[in-house]
């Protein structure tokens, strides 16, 4: 992505900034560049940054680190405290708890990360549309987004659940339905602000059609909010998801997820305190990762913002 | 007096009424069952029972202290005005109550007589039954207070408990021409209570000893109004008195040293913080109540703790879980499928492990804790039919389209998920587990709440269905004639259409003698599981603890415990304490 995107100049300069005729600068500092050293510069951030790639590298290899199958019983076994076969104890149908939390760390992701890309898949065209053609259009996308805004998610999410079943896809509807219209705002006020500038004009002076304007120009510097708002978006997504769960309207058993572990195990909290607390504590520090980088971006791409 | 329970007419009604009032089918049951004189026989491994009476002394009066929570905040202690309204039933004492075998028998009214082919009632009273003011009880008091429920002006919302009474619908219904004083009830003189009914009702004193029956006082009503069972209001007559009650919070009742009637209560008094039910266990391990329920998910706790496990009162809950796989629904229309999913249940491992002996397995219908209960030793058809065995399971798979464990369409079992704190769903857990493993075919779980959940079963919309019966009255007609029995008119529970298994139903509940009847349950039962109608799994237990120096919990004949679970309501007028280590000296 860096890749792509490096050559962009900050928001506000024309696109013949980085023409190479002009040598006015030293070395190339780009925004992203300078972003990500301001990021770095940031030990929360880099904290989270680490954790975050660490739980992403678990979910993508849960087939290979899972010391047993998550769904296999072994009825001989159930109820065990942690020992040196069941690193985090067993469940009380005999399931080992550890390959339960590696599988519900990809649940977790899929859902956080999932939604996401549902979330701005529908949110940013909408609010890309709505700022950038505005009038009438902006009227009326923007009525809908505030008739979304008048629910109260959770229970929207709730509803859209218990309408279609419990499953994961479902879980990816219902989060992606809801949440877009943060981001669709989000998208349509950066939009709004970003389209009035001279850089623009000058595009259309030259020429370029709306599509051209929208994607090579105003999105690409309306990003560094949108990445913020994600990354905002995936921990609420997996606690919606936990939430869900929790309740048993989320993933369908025996796939675990956290959530649906800390429902399941939470009336045997008090004799065996094992069994919900680890994915209560990896729900906990997911959450905590992503908020941390979230804070880290915020803070490394948006520098007016800082102090 | 002839046996009303073999009137079918009488026993209609008497289920309208009960009905009527939202009064569940089980309770309905249990009361018709003691009324019809069947008793249970105990057959029921590993119940604990609570430690026998020890040695030690009652402790003084003064410290008869019982701490008893309750789970929720009663709207009111008016049971004439709302049945249901949450209260404590034993503030008052009625003309009958019922026994721990959920008999009714005589309280007020010391002795009564049936008139005019059981269509006349006439209860003669105890003498010297007072109101806690000092107002002697009498048959006006019952009067006045069954046709304050009947009047439309209480708006008694299960006033149709005593329709049974002449007049008593009309008057509720306010038909033209009926008034007040054309209601049966009438008393003919302090002590002598007349009723009239519509017909002959043999049950009428078992609705006395019901709640229903419950009398208030008139002084107090008309004084007070709504808030006449407040602490500071209420006058009750019954063993026990209420001396305060702060809303949302707790209660104190008192005995009631005027009471003449037994059983007279042992303790003094009983404090009865309001608690919700998860947080009982807990707040019973701080020393602050004498009882509460027990989730499973605490057994292996309270049982391996040496303390604890002598407080645990374990009891049969009475009931079967079973699965019910649809009839008409792919791909349990094949029989093969059925009798496949029969052997693949391990049963033995869900009782051990998942419920950690909180039960025993269930090869057929009818609990051990039921007559008609049978053994499995004792049939060679049953093993063969239920047998735990991956192989024969996979070998009833043969000539189905599911042969090896192939082909298999998409299967979903529901369960309810608002029972027994998540039990049922580690159990559906442990099912999808074996059926996966010994059939390899895979089932999504569903759980659902109660409602939703008996209206998708009544409609028949459940494909493989995860369900309990508890049982109602000690016959197994309550089982096979209740759940699976199909030439009624009525929705039936489960898909299951039979006619030979009817036949056998019919059969057995007009058979003359108990051998023969229960001869042929078992040949109906037999029908069914060759057939693979059901798959039974285990008869549940449930828990409570009591502190140690709470003892007298009574029993009924079978020597089972009488935990006030269901009907009988006498749990707190029988207990009593004794000096135990750790006792707080309450008083």
């Amino acid at each position: 992505m860096r890749e792509t995107l490096a050559p962009i100049p900050p928001a506000g300069q024309p696109v013949e900034a980085r023409a190479p005729s002009l040598r006015r600068l030293h070395r190339q500092t780009g925004f992203w560049h300078d972003a990500l050293r301001r990021l770095l510069r940031n030990r929360l951030a880099v904290v989270g940054a680490v954790m975050v790639a660490t739980i992403l590298l678990v979910a993508a290899t849960a087939d290979i680190l899972t010391p047993y199958p998550y769904a296999k019983t072994n009825f001989a076994h159930g109820y065990e405290s942690p020992n040196a076969r069941y690193p985090l104890g067993t469940d009380p149908l005999g399931r080992d708890l550890l390959s339960r939390m590696i599988y519900g760390a990809r649940i977790s992701m899929i859902v956080g990360v999932g939604s996401q890309v549902l979330v701005i898949l529908i949110g940013v065209p909408i609010g890309a549309m709505a700022g950038y053609f505005g009038g009438r259009l902006d009227l009326y996308l923007m009525r809908v987004v505030d008739v979304m805004y008048a629910f109260p998610t959770l229970l929207f999410v709730i509803l859209i659940m218990s309408a279609l079943g419990a499953g994961l896809f479902n879980i990816f509807l219902a989060i992606g339905v809801t949440g877009w219209v943060t981001l669709c705002r989000l998208t349509r006020g950066q939009f709004l602000a970003l389209r009035e500038q001279e850089f623009i004009m000058g595009a259309r002076a030259v020429g370029a059609t709306s599509w051209q304007v929208i994607l090579r120009h105003l999105l690409p510097n309306a990003l560094a909010p949108i990445i913020i708002a994600v990354t905002f978006g995936v921990p609420r997504a997996i606690f919606t998801e936990a939430a869900l769960s929790f309740i048993g309207v989320g993933i369908n058993p025996p796939l675990p997820s956290w959530g649906g572990m800390v429902g399941e195990y939470q009336p045997y909290l008090r004799s065996y305190w094992y069994m919900a607390t680890f994915p209560a504590v990896a729900i906990g520090l997911t959450m905590l990762s992503f908020s941390f980088l979230g804070d880290g971006l915020r803070d490394a791409l948006d520098p007016t913002l800082r102090r | 007096m002839t046996d009303w329970t073999k009137d079918p007419a009488q026993v209609e009604l008497f289920r309208q009424r009960s009905e009527a009032v939202g009064l569940s089918r089980r309770e309905f049951m249990k009361i018709l069952a003691a009324a019809a004189g069947t008793s249970v026989v105990g057959a029921v491994g590993g119940l604990a029972g609570p430690e026998p009476a020890s040695a030690a002394a009652m402790v003084p009066d003064t410290e008869q202290v019982f701490r008893q929570p309750y789970a929720t905040e009663p709207s009111s202690h008016d049971f004439n005005k709302d049945l249901y309204c949450g209260g404590e039933t034993e503030l008052f004492a009625g003309l009958t109550r019922f026994d721990p075998n959920n008999k009714a028998v005589p309280y007020v009214a010391e002795r009564w007589e049936t008139k005019a082919k059981g269509q006349l009632y006439v209860f003669y009273l105890h003498k010297g039954v007072k109101w806690t003011n000092g107002d002697p009880v009498t048959a006006h008091d019952f009067e006045w207070s069954f046709k304050r429920q009947l009047d439309p002006e209480t708006k008694a919302s299960y006033s149709a408990f005593l329709f049974d009474i002449q007049n008593g619908e009309a008057f509720n219904t306010k038909k033209p021409g009926i008034t007040r004083d054309l209601v049966g009830v009438k008393a003919l003189d302090d002590y002598t209570l007349q009723v009239t009914l519509e017909s002959p009702r043999g049950y009428f004193p078992i609705l006395m000893a019901y709640y229903s029956g419950l009398p208030a006082h008139r002084p107090s009503v008309e004084k007070y109004g709504d808030k006449w069972t407040e602490a500071a209001n209420i006058v009750t007559n019954g063993p026990w008195k209420m001396t305060v009650w702060e809303h949302n919070k707790r209660m104190v009742f008192e005995r009631n040293d005027a009471f003449i009637l037994k059983p007279k209560p042992k303790l003094r008094k009983r404090i009865s913080p309001i608690i919700a039910t998860e947080s009982q266990l807990a707040t019973y391990e701080a020393g602050e109540i004498d009882r509460a329920l027990v989730p499973l998910a605490e057994l292996k706790r309270l049982k391996s703790d040496p303390r604890l496990s002598q407080q645990l009162h374990i009891f049969s809950l009475t009931g079967t879980f079973y699965l019910a796989p649809a009839y008409t629904q792919k791909p349990f229309d094949v029989r093969g499928v059925r009798r496949a999913l029969a052997h693949a249940i391990d049963r033995d491992a869900i009782v051990k492990s998942v419920l950690q002996g909180i039960g025993q397995p269930a090869y057929t219908f009818v609990p051990p804790d039921a007559p008609g209960y049978l053994d499995p030793k004792k049939y060679s058809w049953i093993k063969e039919a239920t047998e735990y065995n991956p192989k024969l399971a996979m070998d009833q798979l043969r000539g189905t389209p599911y042969e090896g464990g192939k082909n298999w369409p998409k299967v979903t079992l529901t369960f309810r998920r608002d029972e027994l704190a998540g039990v049922p769903a580690q159990v559906a857990q442990a099912i999808q587990a074996m059926v996966k493993d010994n059939l390899n075919l895979s089932i999504d779980l569903e759980g659902l709440e109660g409602r939703v959940f008996r209206g998708r079963m009544y409609e028949h919309k459940i494909q493989l269905n995860y369900i309990r019966w508890y049982m109602d009255y000690p016959d197994p007609n309550d089982n096979l004639f209740l759940v699976w029995y199909s030439s009624r008119t009525g929705g039936s529970r489960h898909e299951y259409k039979d006619a030979d298994f009817d036949k056998l139903v019919e059969q057995a509940a007009a058979a003359p003698t108990w051998d023969q009847r229960i001869a042929l349950y078992a040949q109906a039962e037999r029908r069914m599981l060759e057939d693979g109608a059901a798959v039974y799994v285990y008869y549940p237990f449930g828990a409570r603890v009591y502190k140690p120096w709470v003892q007298g919990v009574p029993r009924n004949s079978a020597g089972l415990l009488a935990e006030d679970w269901n009907i009988y309501p006498g749990v707190p007028n029988e207990v009593y304490i004794v000096d135990a280590p750790g006792r707080p000296k309450l008083s």
